[in-house]
């Protein structure tokens, strides 16, 4: 199956239905005819079955359409953030082989690596294809929706493969809870890099509206709320802080849930914006390799810290690790099972069966549940860290402070932040003393802002004389609380 | 004494390397930055910078099209926040 035959289901369904609101209202009709012109025109630039195509574009419903357009030519979307630095954006072109990237923006290294610009209908954007890519046969039994990296970047992190089937398997399950529908119209504030599936897709499949916000300033977003009359937010906290703290007299009465999702949920948050607005905010717990096995649809403000009740086509259990035998026990890792779970990792290539034991995903967070099933989570197992929904490994900053000559090792962190979630700081041990260690922070600072994402630059970098380790020499990490 | 120019071309500075603002203007104090495309991502990188470069965090309650109308608004903001850091 397709993805993109289920949008002309829906298309079929309600053509003079808005899908899209933005500058201006796309019905179901125009967006199909939309999606099949790009589809049309990326056949033309050579685009096949099987074939890997970059996306590096900013929200829109140029995004939405062309994200279609490829599964219509039976090609895998890779969505590449635009906050990634041109290497971090290379380092995930070169090692999926795509055949082509749509991009905002020039890439100064595409022809030095076979990607030859083009022009057409995307005369908005740049296109770039590749005459010759690597066959790689792993994955050629796989009927590849989205290949996603955990991180956005491939450093440290394993990019996730998604067939259409489990797309599917997943937006089903989550709409038996969410029970999207056409009388719905989703106000949307996430990056389309970051979430499509149990989302865009799944609203689009319902025949919904998503309407896209001139900018996410609460002013506007609550305008356009009250005259689209939208009636699900789905954000992250940090957009949900904006709202709480808007002080016009607009409210959300055509609202019916505001799910939170990306990051944790401060109770600080959470209660501000339910004396903002009378509506409690609804936590979501999602991974990229299972789609979304809780929602805390109960959320009486009394569970603020909850992502609520397992969805009912999901499992999950706790092991505490360090008593793995213990059966029920009060705290441990989230282990989930169900539905839609990832397809594969793209490389090096592990299938499903290798990745889960009898079906059950390990998710490195550590949760508990109260008397009532709700689960909370409560720390994480794993380094990922999560600045304002944004994910990605300590171990990418430390990559390239290491890669400074003067630098032994280090250590990077995350610190609380109210507002988003989390910042990061570093530590650094010098191969020798010196008396320049202020320079020394500032070359390893400009390294930083040359490589890595914005949200991923260290706001302070320490030099010191020793970094803790374990017992078996592993750097030893210390996360702040979650859900505080 | 907070020196505006100097947060301008700052302000000016900090935009002007931002790729997903409208690429086909050059930024100046006079930009309207929500019409050069200014979004959630860029708003984080602009607190964090701010609060780097001078001190504080923007609370979100003052995130207004007022505040981003141009880089001179911003500035005007900057400094009269900065001199009330009671916020």
């Amino acid at each position: 199956m397709n993805l993109y035959e289920l949008l002309r289901h829906s298309t079929k369904e309600h053509p003079e239905k808005p899908a899209i609101i933005a500058d201006k209202k796309i019905t179901y009709k125009e967006l199909i005819y939309e999606v099949s012109m790009i589809a049309e025109e990326l056949h033309k630039f050579g685009i096949e079955k099987k074939n890997r195509v970059g996306i590096i574009l900013s929200n829109s419903p140029f995004y939405i359409a062309l994200s279609y357009a490829i599964w219509a030519n039976g090609a895998c979307v890779v969505p590449i953030s635009t906050d990634l630095t041109e290497k971090e954006a290379l380092d995930i072109i070169l090692s999926t082989n795509l055949k082509a990237v749509i991009s905002h923006k020039q890439l100064p290294y595409a022809q030095v690596n076979n990607l030859k610009p083009a022009d057409g209908l995307f005369h908005d954007y740049y296109y770039f294809y590749s005459h010759e890519i690597t066959p790689n046969h792993a994955h050629d039994h796989l009927n590849m929706a989205f290949l996603r990296f955990t991180s956005g970047t491939t450093s440290a992190s394993k990019g996730v493969i998604l067939c259409h089937e489990t797309v599917l398997e997943r937006i089903s399950a989550a709409n038996k809870v969410l029970k999207i529908n056409t009388n719905d119209n989703i106000i949307w504030m996430l990056s389309m890099a970051h979430h499509f599936t149990v989302s865009i897709v799944l609203y689009l499949t319902n025949g919904a509206t998503i309407t896209l916000c001139k900018n996410h300033l609460a002013g506007q977003v609550l305008e356009t709320i009250n005259r689209e009359k939208g009636t699900i937010i789905y954000a992250t906290p940090f957009h949900l802080k904006l709202l709480s703290e808007n002080l016009s007299s607009l409210n959300l009465a055509s609202i019916r849930l505001v799910i939170s999702t990306a990051m944790s949920l401060s109770a600080n948050i959470a209660e501000k914006f339910y004396s903002r607005f009378s509506i409690p905010i609804t936590q979501a717990y999602g991974i990229i390799e299972i789609g979304l096995p809780c929602i805390n649809l109960d959320a009486p403000p009394g569970k603020i810290n909850s992502v609520g009740k397992v969805l009912p086509d999901y499992e999950i259990k706790l092991i505490d690790p360090n008593n793995p035998h213990e059966t029920n026990p009060k705290k441990g890792e989230i282990f989930v099972r169900g539905p839609g779970m990832i397809d594969a990792y793209y490389s090096p290539f592990k299938p499903r069966n290798l990745i889960m034991k009898d079906g059950w995903f390990a998710t490195g967070d550590l949760g508990q549940f109260d008397e009532e099933g709700n689960l909370s989570i409560i720390g994480r197992k794993k380094d990922l860290i999560n600045i304002a929904g944004m994910k990605f490994f300590p171990q990418e900053i430390e990559s390239i402070i290491n890669k400074h000559e003067l630098v032994k090792e280090s250590i990077s962190y995350p610190l609380r932040h109210d507002s988003l979630g989390e910042i990061m700081q570093a530590k650094v041990i010098l191969k020798e003393t010196s008396a320049h260690n202020e320079a020394i922070i500032r070359e390893i600072m400009q390294l930083c802002k040359n490589n890595l994402a914005p949200y991923k630059i260290p706001r302070k970098i320490e030099i010191v004389t020793t970094i803790p380790k374990t017992f078996s020499g592993k750097l030893k990490r210390h996360y702040p609380a979650i859900g505080m | 004494m907070m020196d505006r120019v100097k947060i301008e071309q700052e302000l000016v500075e900090f935009f002007s390397t931002k790729e997903t603002l409208d690429p086909t203007s050059l930024i100046s104090e006079d930009t309207n930055l929500i019409e050069a495309g200014l979004d959630s991502m860029i708003m984080i990188e602009l607190l964090l910078f701010i609060e780097e470069k001078y001190g504080f965090w923007i609370p979100e309650a003052y995130l207004t099209e007022e505040i981003f109308k141009n880089i001179k608004a911003l500035s005007t903001s900057i400094i009269e926040l900065s001199n009330n850091k009671n916020i």
